[in-house]
């Protein structure tokens, strides 16, 4: 498939989504003539019509685009990096509120760096420690910027 | 709406004479953490930082105090944060009517059942306010206007529908027999930033607002306020009648205050009602709050609780009335 | 004109005490190296500073907040132009030319060229502060909402035609981001839209979080590939940190045409640096002789940009000035904490306290000077951050993006949104999608949305208010001028 074919079948899908989302919204106005509905209609039609469009001008061959390569099995490793990261990267957010902010950072610092800098612990071990506490130090203490504390914050005496 | 009126002055004394105390056998024994539920710069912010900088420079705490931003759903990120510190006495949020209005409007479930209510500080009253040459000089006028013709008066009102400025003016225009639905209101995201711009350009016909966003225009001489939702003529503004003297039993203060976490005990709120009561006679606290224009409005711990159970009963009448209510 | 003079001087007493000076330093290199992280802008740093101006007084406060303010602007653009991460919403038009300039081992006159323009930006909008303050507050008096909406989509035409490629991925992009404009609680109504259930989506989706996503997170996926390389590009060819005869010559015009437009998109509620920049390079994109230039590391097109930004910060602080309203979320900050130190800014202030509004002009005078001082010679240690690996450099953008999106809100929940942005920014760059009309449609969405709705409302439902007001006119005839003319050079470049 060509790139914007994909692009086209997306924007027609999601627009069809966000379309029929809308029409479930409820009318209600207060003094307001166009209601909640009335904008998310038309910005669906419009995804819709301008991913049609692009659909049909694939088929004529001189205007075709590129084919898409996302590099799924090429490059299945990116992905995989990806994904993990992808995953990562909530968890570090959804733990900090009880666990603080040094510890997660941390954490989250040692593992992004093996993954991209792999087979050199204690470079990235460094890497870890060092960037949490730099930016705790900037933020929370010199920029007194709220961030979040989990047990050992609570134990520094700033 | 008597009923309100007549609470407000009642809370008021209620307040001034509760401020008896007596030695608290509870301390807070970790850092103070204030959250505030917004961004910073937003009035919520500013008290948590008014509360914190007059509570440490006048050292009625012994422990170091925080502020700490949580923004989001109308405040309900911040206080669902605080909702999970149950019992302990160390955490404190900002609150203000949107406690009561969330639920109402069907945005949250939150209400202050879920919290330790501390108390009410502060309050600012709310405007009706026109341009300096529109032909209306008080509140009669504008009503009477509005309801020969409600499309010639855009009313302008921000951020959205169902907050306090809105409110207020759904109960006068109810006071003056004047259906909600059919008046103008232009919706401005930015509030007040956009509100007098466009107000002054003309492009709406008046508005209903904080006092603060407009007091500085009406000295100016650029707007009229027209009335304000305070319980009496204001020493800062004189010449500009209440609402309630100008026909409309109405008083609506925009008040701040805090809660804490649910389930707290009787020694932890009495040492934060120790606390308070002393902080707002510092003279930290008056100079700040003179400052950002607003009104000392202490109730303590017991008086703020029984006042948010009336007014949420008087909220939901209100919104209800007008087809609001979720 | 006398009385501006006399005006100037009282400022420029008040700005050239030596605590002045010492607090433009301070907060202008606090703004810059604030503004270079993903994430925080001017409106963090201000904020931080509110703590530390409670003992101030009240000039010297408001000098060192507006330090902070276009030391962020100055900053802003660094990391665009080094590493194709923007630091905020005003600076992803930089990353179009920087980011390309560096490619081909011109960072340093990237740089350079990115804070003189900063530089000649803020001092002609100085300038238009001085002078120029109360007439365009009263004209920007008449933007009402029919022309504030035309005005809207005339930036939204213009960034369509600004995406290489086909005009219909570039409009499928402004309906994407035109839809997650909407999510959340509908302002007029109550109504709670498009967000399927999930209640941390009620207040919507944070501009600044999809930026962070769909550039830094984005740019180290694209990285994963090849992890050991050197960023990009060898230490030799970074390039002195000047520009030379030819650049100026391309860029002087840009600079000088741009700086008023962004004076006066400044000046306008609720308008910021993000729309005055895509503004201004589809300005110079559509006038310039050699368009097909653009995106390929033209100067001229980080010139404009950058100079109409800096005017842009001036301007927002006409309305700050003149009637006590915030005009972006930066000088809403600012706003409260001068009410905090007992001045209230409105109408009089210019008459009750010149010594505040005048000292905060005659400021910005010292100010750009300053900064433009240290931004040059900054210049050289920073483009060393280019020397330092991949493998080390990724991680650490990771880091700061994430911290960077906690900032914004606070919000664990922006992290999964991040995240998920990261992954859709990538595989936009597969299907070569343009992300700029996504994320300023994004910015733009809801006062776009707001605008109609207010205007439909004033009009009874009438669509002619829009051809009714000579302003909106001129707006929607630049806007279809501006579809026609980007319609016609693509069929020309066909053929």
């Amino acid at each position: 498939m060509t790139m914007n074919l994909i692009t086209g079948i997306i924007a027609v899908a999601i627009g069809g989504i966000y379309l029929v989302t809308a029409m479930l919204l409820p009318e209600m106005r207060m003094g307001d003539r166009l209601g909640p509905k009335l904008f998310p209609t038309l910005v669906g039609i419009l995804a819709i019509l301008s991913g049609l469009v692009l659909v049909i001008q694939e088929r004529k061959p001189e205007r075709r685009s590129k084919k898409a390569d996302f590099g799924f099995v090429t490059h299945r490793q990116v992905w995989i990096k990806i994904l993990l990261t992808t995953v990562v990267g909530i968890a570090y957010g959804l733990v900090m509120d009880s666990l603080g902010f040094l510890i997660p950072t941390t954490l989250f610092m040692l593992f992004i760096s093996t993954l991209i800098n792999r087979g050199r612990l204690v470079q990235n071990l460094v890497l870890a420690v060092a960037f949490s506490m730099i930016t705790y130090g900037v933020f929370a203490v010199a920029l007194k910027l709220s961030l979040p504390r989990g047990f050992i914050e609570q134990m520094l005496p700033f | 709406m008597k009923k309100l009126s007549t609470l407000v002055l009642l809370i008021a004394l209620v307040g001034v004479v509760s401020t008896v105390t007596a030695a608290p056998s509870w301390k807070p024994t970790k850092t103070i953490e204030i959250i505030a539920p917004a961004n910073p710069g937003g009035g919520w912010d500013m008290l948590a930082r008014v509360v914190q900088k007059s509570l440490m420079d006048e050292k009625l705490v012994e422990k170091n105090i925080i502020v700490v931003n949580k923004p989001g759903g109308g405040g309900s990120v911040g206080w669902t944060y605080l909702k999970g510190k149950k019992g302990q006495g160390e955490f404190l949020a900002a609150t203000s009517t949107l406690i009561m209005l969330n639920q109402l409007l069907g945005t949250s479930e939150l209400t202050y059942k879920d919290f330790s209510p501390i108390a009410m500080l502060q309050a600012e009253w709310i405007a009706v306010a026109v341009a300096a040459d529109s032909p209306y000089k008080d509140i009669k006028g504008l009503m009477e206007a509005l309801k020969a013709n409600p499309a010639s008066i855009p009313v302008g009102v921000g951020p959205s529908l169902g907050n306090n400025d809105h409110l207020v003016f759904l109960q006068l225009a109810k006071a003056y027999g004047i259906d909600p639905s059919k008046v103008k209101f232009i919706v401005y995201p930015g509030a007040g930033g956009e509100i007098v711009p466009a107000l002054l350009g003309g492009h709406i016909k008046a508005t209903v607002i904080g006092l603060a966003e407009v007091l500085e225009q009406h000295k100016a001489g650029k707007m009229r306020v027209l009335g304000t939702s305070a319980d009496k003529e204001l020493d800062f503004l004189p010449g500009v009648k209440p609402f309630v003297e100008q026909g409309t039993d109405l008083v609506f203060p925009h008040w701040r205050g805090l809660i804490a976490a649910p389930g707290l005990s009787p020694e932890q709120i009495a040492y934060w009602d120790d606390v308070f009561a002393k902080m707002v006679q510092t003279k930290t606290w008056k100079e700040q709050i003179a400052n950002l224009g607003w009104s000392n409005f202490y109730q303590n711990s017991a008086t703020h609780t029984k006042y948010l159970a009336d007014q949420t009963k008087v909220f939901d009448e209100l919104l209800t009335s007008v087809g609001l209510k979720k | 004109m006398q009385d501006i003079f006399s005006n100037l001087a009282l400022g420029l007493q008040t700005a050239m005490t030596w605590t002045n000076i010492l607090w433009v330093v301070i907060g202008g290199s606090l703004g810059t190296i604030i503004g270079m992280l993903p994430g925080l802008g001017p409106a963090t740093g201000v904020a931080v500073l509110i703590p530390i101006t409670f003992g101030m007084n009240p000039a010297t406060a408001l000098i060192t907040m507006c330090a902070v303010y276009y030391g962020a602007m100055f900053g802003g653009s660094r990391a665009s132009i080094m590493i194709n991460v923007p630091g905020d919403a005003s600076a992803i038009v930089s990353c179009f030319d920087g980011y390309q300039m560096t490619k081909q081992g011109r960072a340093g006159p990237a740089l350079a060229i990115s804070a003189i323009a900063s530089f000649i930006g803020g001092m002609i909008g100085m300038v238009f502060l001085v002078f120029l303050t109360q007439p365009i507050a009263a004209a920007a008096l008449k933007f009402g909402p029919a022309e504030m909406f035309s005005l809207l989509l005339f930036a939204l035409v213009a960034t369509i035609t600004l995406s290489e490629g086909n005009l219909l991925k570039g409009l499928i992009a402004i309906a994407f981001g035109l839809m997650l404009s909407t999510i959340g609680i509908d302002g007029m109504t109550g109504i709670i839209r498009f967000t399927y259930g999930v209640e941390s989506l009620n207040d919507g989706i944070d501009f600044l979080v999809i930026i962070i996503g769909v550039y830094a997170v984005t740019e180290v996926y694209k990285n994963f590939k090849d992890t050991n390389a050197v960023y990009k590009l060898d230490s030799k060819s970074i390039g002195k940190v000047w520009i030379s005869r030819e650049d100026w010559r391309r860029s002087w015009k840009p600079m000088l045409r741009n700086s008023p437009l962004g004076f006066i998109i400044g000046v306008l509620p609720g308008m910021g640096g993000s729309i005055a920049t895509f503004m201004s390079y589809a300005l110079e994109k559509n006038l310039s002789k050699r368009p097909e230039e653009f995106g390929k590391g033209a100067i001229e097109g980080l010139a404009a940009p950058e100079a109409s930004n800096n005017a842009c910060s001036c301007g927002a602080m006409v309305p700050l000035l003149t009637l006590g309203i915030p005009g972006s979320g930066t000088t809403a900050v600012m706003l409260g904490a001068l009410m905090m130190l007992g001045v209230k800014p409105g109408p009089t202030l210019f008459t009750d306290h010149p010594e505040i509004a005048w000292g905060v002009i005659a400021s910005m005078l010292i100010g750009n000077i300053i900064l433009i001082i240290i931004n040059l010679p900054l210049a050289i240690p920073l483009v060393q951050i280019l020397r330092v690996p991949t493998r080390i450099m990724l991680p650490i953008i990771m880091g700061l993006a994430l911290i960077g999106t906690f900032f914004l809100n606070y919000s664990s929940f922006d992290f999964i949104i991040v995240m998920i942005a990261g992954i859709i920014g990538y595989m936009f760059s597969k299907l070569e999608i343009p992300l700029p009309p996504l994320v300023l449609a994004l910015i733009l969405g809801g006062a776009f949305e707001q605008n109609l709705r207010n205007s439909m409302v004033l009009s009874d439902g009438n669509i002619s208010i829009f051809f009714q007001k000579p302003i909106s006119v001129v707006f929607l005839v630049l806007a279809a001028g501006t579809l026609v003319y980007a319609l016609l050079r693509r069929k020309k470049h066909a053929a």
